[in-house]
């Protein structure tokens, strides 16, 4: 027995696992959102999206909507999955010939995506009226079919993105300025930031009115705001070293000079994530910044004096059958009042004209990644979202504005941010400056953020004038090896045939 | 023994490397051999690769952001690599010793190194917190007893001080080399000690004479893989600097491999930048395992 037993032992060890390669990870184990099986002879369309969270959640729902309406007829279920570092995976993933069906990425990684033909294009949706220039407004349009791809349609819009300046009225009040009135030049934004500033008798930073490098995430746009024009679609060249976009970065500077490098490190390393109480705006100690439309969702689930009212939470209530679409609605309402009474968003103001001259705007898209298994099923998906009703559906959990020219009057009434009518009108403007869908963008950007944060965090190592220069040379670099590329690649095809 | 039964018993050993033949053929001797070949390509992950000789090398040369990795990369491995190996001799040396509490010290000394690296990195985020950070409150509380003012160091953005830093964070992960460490000073003859000591040898000479040259097989063996795991160093930098810091003053050589084929998608040109990695480290190992003959000593 003694003898026998391990081996015993190890032989049934040894089959369980065998067992458990062979069947315990069975494809097509799945399941509706109640836990029913999805039947085994349905298509299964796989949807990666970058999104997390509530807006994950705002998705999702609609994906629910479309397993339960017309998959069901259709016999395709969506399978979605929230990915992070989306880009990279659906790169990777098409190279290795295993792509999602549909991948949902940034409309900035189109030039990339499109130069290496990793995208099918979707000339069938702008056929079908699915999407096209009478569908969406113009700004959108551009980021869809862009120039870089030759006007070609390679993506559906969802999420748009313009930014404004959003202020705090309260420390508007606390500083003795009208807090019904923004600034309207980067002039006037200057001295009421000032205004707003608070420091301490040792010297450090309690507060700034305005800070250029928060949050970060467009600081490769202040040029446009001093009227650069970043980059030339037509020629795919970056304009870095040119006189605005010098003024742009010495007055970006000139808050870390001002301020002082070390005070300015040390007040912003204390400030704590975007999407947490401890971000600067929510907590008090900058008063303005310039953001998105979801910033008002933001605000709303990190600020206690909205704890009931925020949307993510009422749309919880709601699905959840705790609250009537009725009760939502009212809760809504108000919760829009409360927001207009402490916080206010305008057209961001620039240097040489007057607000909303110069915009800046990014855009959310999907895309159907090239070799994916099931096109045709991943088109009829698409064309369920782009529906008016769950386009809206979608923006409205985002907090976001309709990509769409036909927006219902509902969709405005009841949005969860108070200010929605001017980011739709930013939308529509055809100021929006037009974003560099380049396929060089990646190693631009990586350039471009380098420098700014260089001259943002030691002013004396990165002088702009110097530090701009430096960008463009590397970046027109950049741009001679992807032609040299391009050039190698049709000597390589024309040696071929 | 029979033909018969030494085939078979080199059959039965063949059996059981093949498992580790076959991974060593599939996870690395042909991906190494493809990067070889890809290194001379172009190659945009979705398109097929191209010859195009030695360009990506000589693109290298010229290529300013190569140049920043490699120096950032040299310069950490030669502030952590010694400095690593001291501390782990240090501390090994410490909890070989007959102290209360022995196993508790071992287990704290250990116990880092079991940690998830993202969630170490957020912990000496906001250790090192340029305002709030505990470190630079300890510090400054510390100055204001002697009456001094301290001016707080921005650890993680400030390019001069991120490498050191960075170095020092290191540490926090030696605690598997001190096991390999204590393991080797434990097989030290307690005869040689003795003899040391009827000699009239005192601790600082015992240390010298007896346990360092007794202990250099394992420094040796130490001292290889902290400079193959300092140049391919990546993941608790790119964290606490998102990506490499104020002026890419923390870009390491591993980030721009990275970069250069996941974000660029070159991989063509990023397959050259791990040859020559490869190369570095290979004769970087090569010159250890070459002046061993002088340092390293075998009973």
């Amino acid at each position: 027995m003694r003898h026998y037993f391990p081996k015993f032992v190890a032989a049934l060890m040894v089959l369980a696992a065998t067992l458990l390669l062979i069947f315990g990870s069975k494809p097509g184990s799945f399941v509706y959102r109640d836990g029913r099986p999805v039947p085994a002879d349905y298509t299964i369309v796989t949807y990666w999206e970058k999104w997390s969270r509530e807006e994950a959640a705002g998705m999702q729902r609609i994906v629910d909507r479309y397993n339960e309406g017309p998959g069901r007829t259709k016999k395709v279920f969506v399978q979605f999955v929230s990915v992070s570092q989306i880009d990279q995976k659906t790169l990777i993933s098409t190279a290795g010939g295993n792509p999602p069906d549909i991948a949902g990425l940034w409309a900035l990684q189109m030039g990339t995506f499109t130069a290496y033909g990793a995208l099918t294009p979707l000339p069938e949706l702008v056929n079908d009226g699915t999407i096209g220039p009478d569908i969406y407004k113009p700004y959108v349009w551009n980021l869809c079919a862009p120039v870089s791809a030759g006007g070609v349609p390679y993506a559906v819009a969802n999420t748009p993105a313009t930014v404004a300046l959003f202020w705090n009225k309260d420390l508007f009040r606390e500083a003795g300025l009208d807090p019904e009135k923004p600034p309207q030049s980067i002039a006037e934004l200057d001295e009421m930031s000032e205004k707003l500033t608070v420091i301490d008798e040792n010297g450090n930073i309690l507060r700034t009115g305005f800070l250029p490098n928060f949050p970060g995430w467009w600081d490769y746009c202040w040029g446009n705001f001093f009227g650069n024009t970043l980059w030339d679609p037509s020629t795919d060249t970056f304009h870095i070293d040119t006189p605005a976009n010098i003024q742009a970065f010495k007055w970006y500077q000139g808050y870390t000079r001002k301020l002082g490098t070390k005070s300015v490190q040390t007040f912003d390393s204390g400030f704590g994530q975007f999407a947490s109480p401890q971000n600067p705006f929510m907590s008090n100690k900058v008063a303005m910044c310039l953001q998105g439309s979801w910033f008002v969702n933001y605000i709303e689930n990190y600020t206690p004096r909205f704890a009931d009212l925020n949307f993510t939470e009422l749309q919880k209530r709601y699905f959840a059958g705790t609250l009537t679409r009725e009760e939502m609605d009212l809760k809504v309402l108000e919760s829009r009042d409360l927001f207009r009474q402490h916080y206010g968003a305008a057209l961001p103001p620039n240097s040489f004209g007057k607000p909303g001259d110069s915009l800046i705007g990014d855009l959310d898209v999907w895309a159907i990644p090239r070799g994916a298994k099931h096109v045709a099923e991943a088109m009829d998906v698409l064309r369920f979202f782009t529906q008016q009703d769950n386009m809206e559906a979608l923006c409205r959990s985002h907090c976001k504005p309709s990509p769409l020219i036909n927006v219902s009057d509902e969709f405005f009434r009841m949005h969860p941010s108070p200010y929605i009518t001017i980011f739709d009108d930013m939308i529509r403007s055809q100021q929006v400056a037009v974003m560099p869908v380049s396929p060089n963008w990646n190693k631009a950007y990586d350039e471009i953020r380098n420098g700014y944060r260089g001259m943002w965090k030691t002013p004396e190592s990165f002088p702009v004038e110097a530090t701009l220069k430096a960008n463009q040379i590397v970046i027109d670099g950049y741009r001679a090896e992807y032609l040299r590329s391009v050039e190698r690649r049709k000597a390589a095809t024309k040696e071929g045939q | 023994m029979t033909e018969r039964s030494k085939l078979r018993d080199q059959l039965t050993g063949l059996a059981f490397a093949i498992p580790f033949l076959i991974g060593f053929a599939v996870f690395l001797a042909y991906p190494l051999c493809r990067a070889a070949y890809f290194s001379f390509t172009e190659y945009p992950m979705l398109k097929a690769p191209i010859w195009i000789g030695l360009s990506n090398f000589s693109r290298m040369m010229t290529d300013p952001i190569f140049w920043k990795a490699l120096r950032n990369t040299v310069i950490f491995a030669l502030m952590s690599v010694p400095l690593s190996l001291a501390v782990s001799v240090a501390i090994a040396l410490l909890i070989n010793r007959p102290i209360r509490g022995l196993a508790v010290w071992r287990t704290l000394v250990f116990l880092p190194s079991l940690v998830p690296t993202v969630a170490s990195a957020i912990l000496w985020l906001w250790l090192l917190n340029g305002k709030d950070g505990l470190l630079n409150v300890l510090l400054k509380n510390g100055a204001a007893l002697f009456g001094m003012k301290f001016v707080s160091p921005e650890w993680l953005s400030s390019a001069n001080w991120v490498l050191p830093t960075l170095a020092f964070i290191g540490l926090w992960g030696v605690g598997q080399t001190v096991i390999i460490f204590l393991a080797g000073l434990q097989d030290i003859p307690r005869e040689m000690y003795e003899a040391a000591e009827i000699d009239g040898a005192d601790a600082l000479q015992r240390l010298r004479h007896v346990t360092l040259p007794m202990l250099s097989p394992v420094i040796y063996f130490n001292l290889i893989i902290g400079i193959i795991g300092s140049w391919s160093v990546f993941d608790m930098p790119f964290i606490l600097t998102g990506g490499g810091g104020t002026g890419r003053s923390a870009y390491f050589y591993s980030m721009y491999i990275r970069d250069a084929a996941f974000t660029y998608s070159q991989v063509g040109y990023a397959s050259a930048l791990a040859s020559v990695q490869f190369i570095i480290v290979a004769v970087l190992s090569c010159l250890v395992i070459w002046s061993s003959r002088r340092w390293v000593h075998y009973r």
